[in-house]
């Protein structure tokens, strides 16, 4: 027994090197089910707080960059209103009719150089911020909400390897499956787009609208370059996105209003 | 509290904060981030016992990761760091390391370099292997340890000679 004590006392340093290195190794491993513990969104409170701050006074440095992407979109999306308004000047045309709620907000953090990236928002619970909502910027979808705290929330960025986005081609209406390799931030992938599909170089990709986390149609990049397989009759596409994801900065929170009835219905399917 | 453990931990907390205010926030090539925090590891003083070492880094690490969220992986490489220092320090100062007489910022400067590029490249090592998690991207994890630790070293030799100076 003293020999084993002994022993063990002589390689503490070994055992103590050991016991920390597997419990890191863990937590990279298992980081996904770490994150949905309470102790992390008592953290996700204090890392929260602490980018807020240094968020604040990085915003000033960008102010022109930001008005002048907001001023765009803004002269984007009175074009699209002025092409609704004279489409639907006849017929009567109710606001309340979208199935999709908008809400600003702000990355204060973000990571794009690991496999597996995450970003954090200023909002929360409070401000009406569930996990499986979709977050997108003036350019491109951005990621889907994951976990939320009362005042933030962590999203699953697009460059993470458990992303899966509906996706489809602009022109064709043909479908794919976006997700992203580990290797280029602004690089992802487009997977099982059929052969037959006519595609070329410079198409754009949007979203896809077979889901209840995005409406079809929000920009995500453009075809980059086509990999023709050998054996399966799918493509593989690049496609440079045109969010740079590692530059976010005003982002908006999608809702579906419908989302509740959508997963009710989902599940009444599955079970019978 | 005694004056050796509050600088420790005032090192701690600076460089914590400003490897992630300031020098995560550089991105250079859009993926290049230098790692100036290994300097708690070089700065820890040297005469103390190695098994409260390994668990101050480990804690170190840890602190990086909830930030960063990166999981464990900044944990595991400072913890690396941490135990290859003692074998480190002795390739570099030889036999004047077991005899604990040794002082880095009062030796030589290839000295210096060597014993914080070593540092760094352990840490980069595990770190981008942690992240890569495959054998297919070996590649990957030797061109990125290379590119960003010679931007790491870079870095925190300057900031290095800056605390120095203030040192005296």
């Amino acid at each position: 027994m003293q020999q084993i004590i002994n022993s063990i006392l002589r390689n503490k340093n070994v055992l103590i090197f050991l016991l920390l290195f597997s419990f890191g190794v863990l937590l990279t491993i298992a980081s996904d089910s770490f994150r949905k513990s309470t102790a992390s969104l008592i953290n996700q409170q204090i890392t929260g707080a602490v980018f807020e701050t240094s968020n604040q006074i990085k915003a000033y440095f960008f102010l022109q960059k930001t008005n002048s992407l907001l001023l765009n979109e803004n002269i984007h999306l009175k074009n699209q209103l002025a092409l609704l308004q004279e489409k639907h000047s006849e017929t009567t045309y109710n606001p309340k009719d979208t199935l999709y709620f908008y809400r600003p907000s702000r990355v204060i953090s973000n990571s794009f150089s690991l496999r597996n990236n995450y970003l954090m928002l200023n909002s929360g619970k409070n401000q009406g911020i569930l996990p499986e909502m979709g977050v997108t910027s003036a350019k491109g979808i951005v990621g889907i909400v994951s976990y939320t705290s009362n005042g933030y929330a962590t999203v699953i960025s697009l460059l993470n390897s458990k992303t899966r986005v509906n996706a489809r081609l602009l022109n064709t209406h043909h479908f794919g499956s976006l997700e992203w390799d580990g290797l280029d931030p602004s690089i992802a992938k487009l997977v099982d787009v059929p052969i037959i599909a006519p595609i070329k170089e410079g198409d754009t990709i949007v979203t896809g609208g077979n889901s209840y986390i995005f409406p079809a149609g929000l920009p995500i990049g453009y075809v980059h370059k086509i990999h023709v397989p050998d054996i399966q009759n799918y493509y593989e596409i690049d496609v440079k996105l045109f969010n740079d994801m590692t530059n976010l900065n005003d982002v908006y929170v999608i809702e579906n209003l419908d989302r509740d009835e959508v997963i009710t219905l989902q599940k009444k399917n599955l079970d019978e | 509290m005694n004056s050796t453990l509050f600088s420790i931990v005032v090192r701690f907390f600076v460089l914590l904060f400003v490897q992630i205010l300031i020098f995560n926030e550089i991105d250079f090539l859009g993926a290049y981030d230098p790692l100036i925090a290994i300097l708690f590891l070089l700065l820890y003083p040297i005469n103390t016992e190695q098994f409260s070492f390994l668990i101050v880094a480990f804690f170190f690490g840890l602190s990086l990761d909830i930030f960063l969220m990166s999981g464990g992986i900044h944990a595991c490489s400072f913890l690396v760091a941490a135990f290859a220092r003692p074998a480190i320090l002795r390739f570099t100062f030889g036999v004047s390391y077991d005899y604990h007489d040794i002082n880095i910022s009062k030796s030589s400067i290839p000295q210096q370099l060597t014993t914080i590029s070593l540092l760094v490249l352990c840490h980069h090592i595990i770190m981008y292997s942690l992240i890569a998690f495959s054998w297919n991207r070996f590649l990957w994890v030797i061109e990125r340890t290379l590119v960003n630790g010679i931007f790491s070293v870079v870095l925190c030799f300057m900031l290095f000679y800056l605390i120095k100076k203030d040192e005296k």
